[in-house]
C-alpha cells in the first residue's frame, strides 16, 4: 500500500492523532517524541544493544503509551520477520509436551498444543495437535509457530473478513499488518497505573496520513486486555501494583516501559535482559526515588545509545540515554 | 493521578516552554526580628548535647515564624494561630532557662516579645503583595473570575473541585501551608480587601489545575522541596515568588538526571539582592518532621505486653493528623483516588504500594476497624450477643496467656493438649480484633478446655462462624460502599484540603485523607493503635 506509513524511516511523522478534545493533526512534537524514542529503543534492541531511557517530561500524560505503542510498531516494521530459525526451532523443541502454541495457517491464526518433535527420513518435524488432528510441520517452517495462547480454536469456516480497526492498521503498517496481525509477541510491555493508561490507549486514535479509518492506540499496543478472545497480542500491560504476573508468550520483550518511578524500582529487576523506558513524573513525590534508580544505572553504563544524538528533546523535558552496562 | 486529555497536555508542554520566574523581595522589620530570635535560638539548641528539653519551646516558636511568614494574613488576625502559640511560648519559658541556661531564656524571652508586638500589628506584607501583584497585572476580575465568585459558597470554598474551575481563572496564590488556604481564601473575598477572584491553592491542587497565567508562589521556596513541580513543571506562564528580603533562596535545579540533554525550560530571573543584615537559608530554617516524637506520641499510653506488640510505621495525614500503619500481618488499606474514573476510584491495596499524596479511608469513630460495624449491621439485632461472646473468649485466653512468661511457653502447652495450630503468632492473631476463632474445630475445643470454657466451646465456635460469614460479607460490601461514597458525594473538599470525612448509613463515620509522609523509622505499638487516626502536636509537624 503506497500511503503506508511504515515505508517512511521514521513512523511518528507520518501518523495524525485525535481525541475527543482534538481534531486529526499530526502527532505534536511532544508526542512524537516518545513514540520515537520507543521505536529507537526497540530497533536498537533488535540490533542487540541493550539500552536505558530515562524521560522527565513537563507532564506524564501520554508520554509512556505512546512509547510502547512506538516500540510495538518499530518491532514490527524492522524485525526480522523470520527469525533464527534453528534457534527458533531449539526453543520450541524444549517445550514440554501440551505447551500452548499458536500456529499461522493461511491467513488465520489457531490455538494449538505442542507435543514434540519427530524425525523421519531424516528431516525434523514439530507435532502440533489442533481442534482434534495432528500436523506435523518442518523445521524450516517453523516461524509459523509461536509459545502462547490466542488466535481461533476452530477451522475457518467461510472467507475471512477484515475488520475496520485491521483495515485501518494495514494503513498504517503496509506489508508487515499481516504479520503484526497473526504473530503473538510480547515485543514491549508497559508497567503503570492501569485505569489511567487505560484511559489513555483508549481515548486517542492514530490513522495513516489521509486515511479515514482511525485506530485506537489500544489496538496498535495489541495488550491482551484489550483484545477479544483469541486475540493475537503484541504487548502486556502490567499493573505497577501486582506482585506476580505471567507473560501471554514465552518471549523477551523488546522494550519494558516503566510510567513512573514505583514502576521502574519495582519491576526492573523482572525484564534485566530488555531494554527500558522509563517515565518519570515531576509531579510526583516518588521521583528521586526513580530518578537515583536511573543514575545509579547510568554510573554502571556501557556507553552512550546509539540513537541518543538523533532525538530532538521537546522543551521543558529532560532525557537521560544509555547502553545498560548490566 | 489526573487524566489529561490531548489538549490539555499540550497546553502543559505550552506552558512549560514559556514560563519564566521572578521574585518579589518583602521586608517586615518586626517578623525579621522574630525570626532571627527563633534563628539564634535554633543555633543555640544545636550546641546542645540534648536538645529533647528545649523542643517544648523551640518547636512552637518554628511553628509561630513559620506561619507568620507564610500565610498572607494581618499579623493579627485571630486565625493566623500565632497568638496561641504565643501563649504556650510563655508557659514553657521557665522549663527552657532550665534546660538550656540563661542565654536561652533571653533568647526565648526576646521571641516572645517580639511576636506579641507583631501580633498587635494589623501589617500583611504578604497579603499586601499578592494583591498589588494581581491588581497591577489584572486590574478587573474577568467574567470568568466572577463566575467564580458567584459560586462560591458562604464559607469561601469553591463548590466545585479546582481541577473542574472555569479553565480561563487567570492568577491564583499557591501557599505552602495547605490547611490554612481556606481562611486566607475567605480573608481576600472580605470587604476590607475584596479581591476573592483571587484563587488560593495547595501545592497538591496546583498539579492538576489547568494552566494560568500567573502564580504566585509564597516562600520560602524549601517548603517545596519535595514538590519542586510547582517550579519545574509550571502551570502558570509566570511564577512570582515571594521572598522574605532576609532570605536566600536558591533557584530550583534544572536537571536531575546525570549525563541528561534538556531539563526545566523556565526562564529564571536574577533573584533580588540581599537588603539586610540578616542571612538566612533552607539549611538554617527548614526542619523536617520530628518522626520519633510522633510515632512515640500515637504508640504511647498502653500496656502492651511484650508479646502483643506490633511493629508499625507512622505517616502524618492532612489535616495535622497522624496514624500507625501495620508492618506486618494484615496490610491492606482502603486507597481513595479522588480523580480516578469512577469504577477505580476506590481500590483495597497494600500498606508498602502507598506514597505521599495517596488518599487512604480510615475509620474515624468507633475504632480504626471497617469491617467490624458493617458486619454488625449485616448480623442486625444478634451483634451485641456475638460481640459478647467473642469478647468473653478472647478475654479468657488473655488472661490464660499472661499466666505464662512468654508466648512461646504458652504456646508449647498448648501443643503439648494436642493443639497442632499453636505458635506464637498464632496465639497473638487470636488475640487481635478480627481473629474470630481457630481454623480447626478440634484446636478450638483445647483451647476453650484450656481456657475453662470447654462446655461453651460448640456454642461459642458457632457464634464465632456467625461473625465470619459476617465479616466476610461486610469485606465485599465495604468496597462498594466506598466506591458508592466516593462516586456519589463531591470530592472538592478533598482536593482542596486533602481530608472530607463521610457518614456511615449505621452511624459513625469515614474519613478519607491525604497521607503528607511516612516516617523512616518502624515502632512497636499495641494492634488496637493501628489504622486510628490521631491529632498529633502541631509542633513535630513543622
Amino acid at each position: 500500500m503506497e500511503t503506508a506509513v511504515h515505508s517512511a524511516s521514521n513512523i511518528a511523522r507520518m501518523l495524525q492523532v485525535a481525541d475527543p478534545s482534538t481534531d486529526w493533526r499530526e502527532l505534536p512534537e511532544w508526542l512524537a517524541f516518545s513514540f520515537e524514542l520507543g521505536e529507537r529503543v526497540a530497533v536498537a534492541f533488535e540490533a542487540r544493544v541493550t539500552t536505558c531511557a530515562v524521560l522527565i517530561p513537563p507532564v506524564r500524560s501520554f508520554a509512556a503509551v505512546f512509547a510502547a505503542t512506538g516500540a510495538v510498531l518499530g518491532v514490527a516494521c524492522n524485525a526480522d520477520s523470520i527469525p533464527d530459525v534453528d534457534a527458533h526451532f531449539a526453543a520450541l523443541s524444549s517445550l514440554t509436551a501440551g505447551s500452548a502454541i499458536v500456529v499461522k495457517m493461511g491467513e488465520r491464526i489457531y490455538s494449538a498444543s505442542f507435543q514434540g518433535v519427530v524425525h523421519r527420513d531424516g528431516a525434523t518435524f514439530l507435532r502440533i495437535e489442533y481442534n482434534g488432528m495432528t500436523q506435523y510441520l518442518p523445521q524450516s517452517e517453523c516461524h509459523r509457530v509461536q509459545v502462547g495462547t490466542g488466535g481461533k480454536r476452530s477451522l475457518p469456516t467461510g472467507k475471512p473478513t477484515r475488520s475496520r480497526t485491521a483495515a485501518g492498521i494495514q494503513d498504517i503498517l503496509g506489508e508487515y499488518a499481516d504479520d503484526f496481525l497473526a504473530v503473538p509477541t510480547v515485543d514491549a510491555v508497559l508497567v503503570g497505573q492501569i485505569s489511567l493508561l487505560t484511559e489513555e490507549l483508549t481515548s486517542v486514535s492514530l490513522r495513516a496520513p489521509e486515511q479515514q479509518r482511525a485506530v485506537p492506540l489500544a489496538a496498535l499496543l495489541r495488550a491482551s486486555r484489550f483484545l477479544p478472545d483469541g486475540g493475537i497480542s503484541r504487548s502486556l500491560l502490567l499493573s505497577d501494583r501486582v506482585a506476580e504476573f505471567a507473560m501471554p508468550v514465552d518471549d523477551t520483550p523488546h522494550v519494558v516501559i516503566f510510567d513512573g518511578a514505583r514502576a521502574l524500582s519495582r519491576y526492573r529487576s523482572e525484564f534485566p535482559n530488555s531494554s527500558w523506558i522509563a517515565v518519570l513524573d515531576r509531579c510526583s513525590t516518588s521521583i528521586d526515588q526513580g530518578v537515583d534508580v536511573a543514575n545509579e544505572e547510568f554510573a554502571v553504563r556501557r556507553g552512550e545509545a546509539p540513537y541518543s544524538r538523533l532525538l530532538s528533546i521537546p522543551d521543558g523535558a529532560e532525557f537521560q540515554a544509555f547502553e545498560r552496562g548490566r | 493521578v489526573k487524566y489529561a486529555t490531548l489538549a490539555q497536555t499540550d497546553a502543559y508542554y505550552d506552558v512549560a516552554s514559556r514560563a519564566a520566574l521572578s521574585w518579589r523581595s518583602v521586608e517586615h522589620p518586626v517578623l525579621e526580628a522574630l525570626s532571627a530570635a527563633v534563628y539564634d535560638l535554633s543555633r543555640l539548641a544545636r550546641t546542645a548535647d540534648d536538645e529533647t528539653g528545649w523542643r517544648e519551646f523551640l518547636y512552637p516558636a518554628r511553628r509561630a515564624r513559620n506561619l507568620a511568614t507564610t500565610v498572607p494574613l494581618p499579623f493579627s488576625h485571630p486565625d493566623l494561630g500565632v497568638r496561641t502559640l504565643l501563649d504556650e511560648l510563655e508557659r514553657n519559658l521557665n522549663p527552657l532557662r532550665v534546660y538550656g541556661g540563661e542565654e536561652a531564656g533571653e533568647l526565648g524571652s526576646t521571641v516572645v516579645a517580639t511576636g506579641r508586638k507583631l501580633v498587635d500589628l494589623d501589617d500583611a506584607p504578604l497579603r499586601d503583595a499578592v494583591v498589588e501583584i494581581i491588581q497591577k497585572s489584572d486590574p478587573q476580575p474577568s467574567p470568568a473570575d466572577l463566575t467564580e465568585c458567584v459560586t462560591t459558597t458562604v464559607d469561601g470554598e469553591p463548590q466545585h473541585a479546582v481541577a473542574e474551575l472555569p479553565k480561563r481563572a487567570r492568577g491564583a496564590v499557591l501557599l505552602p501551608i495547605g490547611e490554612c488556604c481556606g481562611v486566607v481564601k475567605r480573608h481576600l473575598g472580605s470587604s476590607g480587601v475584596d479581591r476573592p477572584d483571587i484563587r488560593v491553592l495547595s501545592r497538591h491542587e496546583v498539579a492538576n489545575v489547568d494552566p494560568i497565567d500567573q502564580l504566585i508562589v509564597v516562600g520560602p521556596l524549601y517548603w517545596y522541596a519535595d514538590h519542586q513541580y510547582v517550579l519545574t513543571s509550571p502551570r502558570a506562564t509566570n511564577c512570582i515568588v515571594l521572598k522574605w528580603a532576609w532570605y536566600r533562596e536558591r533557584e530550583p535545579r534544572r536537571s536531575v538526571l546525570d549525563g541528561s540533554r534538556g531539563g526545566v525550560a523556565m526562564r529564571v530571573r536574577p533573584m533580588p539582592a540581599l537588603r539586610t543584615t540578616l542571612e538566612i537559608d533552607a539549611d538554617d530554617e527548614r526542619t523536617p518532621i520530628d518522626w520519633a516524637s510522633v510515632s512515640r506520641e500515637l504508640s504511647k499510653g498502653d500496656d502492651v505486653e511484650p508479646w502483643e506488640a506490633v511493629r508499625a510505621r507512622a505517616a502524618v495525614l492532612a489535616g495535622r493528623e497522624a496514624v500507625l500503619l501495620p508492618e506486618e500481618g494484615d496490610r491492606q488499606v482502603w486507597l481513595l483516588d479522588p480523580l480516578a474514573p469512577a469504577a477505580q476510584r476506590v481500590a483495597r491495596v497494600e500498606v508498602g504500594d502507598l506514597d505521599p499524596g495517596h488518599v487512604i479511608v480510615l475509620r474515624t469513630s468507633g475504632g480504626g476497624d471497617l469491617i467490624v460495624p458493617l458486619a454488625d449491621e449485616v448480623l442486625g439485632a444478634r451483634a451485641n450477643e456475638l460481640r459478647q461472646l467473642q469478647r468473653l473468649w478472647k478475654t479468657r485466653v488473655r488472661a490464660w496467656v499472661l499466666e505464662y512468661p512468654t508466648l512461646r511457653a504458652a504456646s508449647a502447652e498448648l501443643r503439648k493438649r494436642g493443639c497442632s495450630a499453636a505458635n506464637p503468632q498464632t496465639i497473638q492473631n487470636w488475640l487481635g480484633e478480627r481473629s474470630l476463632r481457630t481454623e480447626n474445630r478440634g484446636d478450638w475445643q483445647i483451647l476453650m478446655d484450656a481456657v475453662s470454657l470447654g462446655a461453651d466451646a460448640e456454642r461459642i465456635w458457632r457464634a464465632m462462624s456467625r461473625l465470619h460469614s459476617a465479616h466476610s460479607a461486610a469485606g465485599k460490601s465495604i468496597g462498594r460502599r466506598l466506591r458508592d461514597m466516593a462516586n456519589t458525594a463531591p470530592l472538592n473538599n478533598l482536593l482542596s484540603t486533602g481530608v472530607q470525612t463521610f457518614a456511615l448509613a449505621l452511624g459513625g463515620s469515614v474519613t478519607a485523607y491525604r497521607v503528607e509522609g511516612f516516617s523512616p523509622v518502624v515502632v512497636e505499638c499495641h494492634p488496637a493503635r493501628l489504622m486510628v487516626p490521631t491529632r498529633v502536636h502541631d509542633e513535630w509537624l513543622t
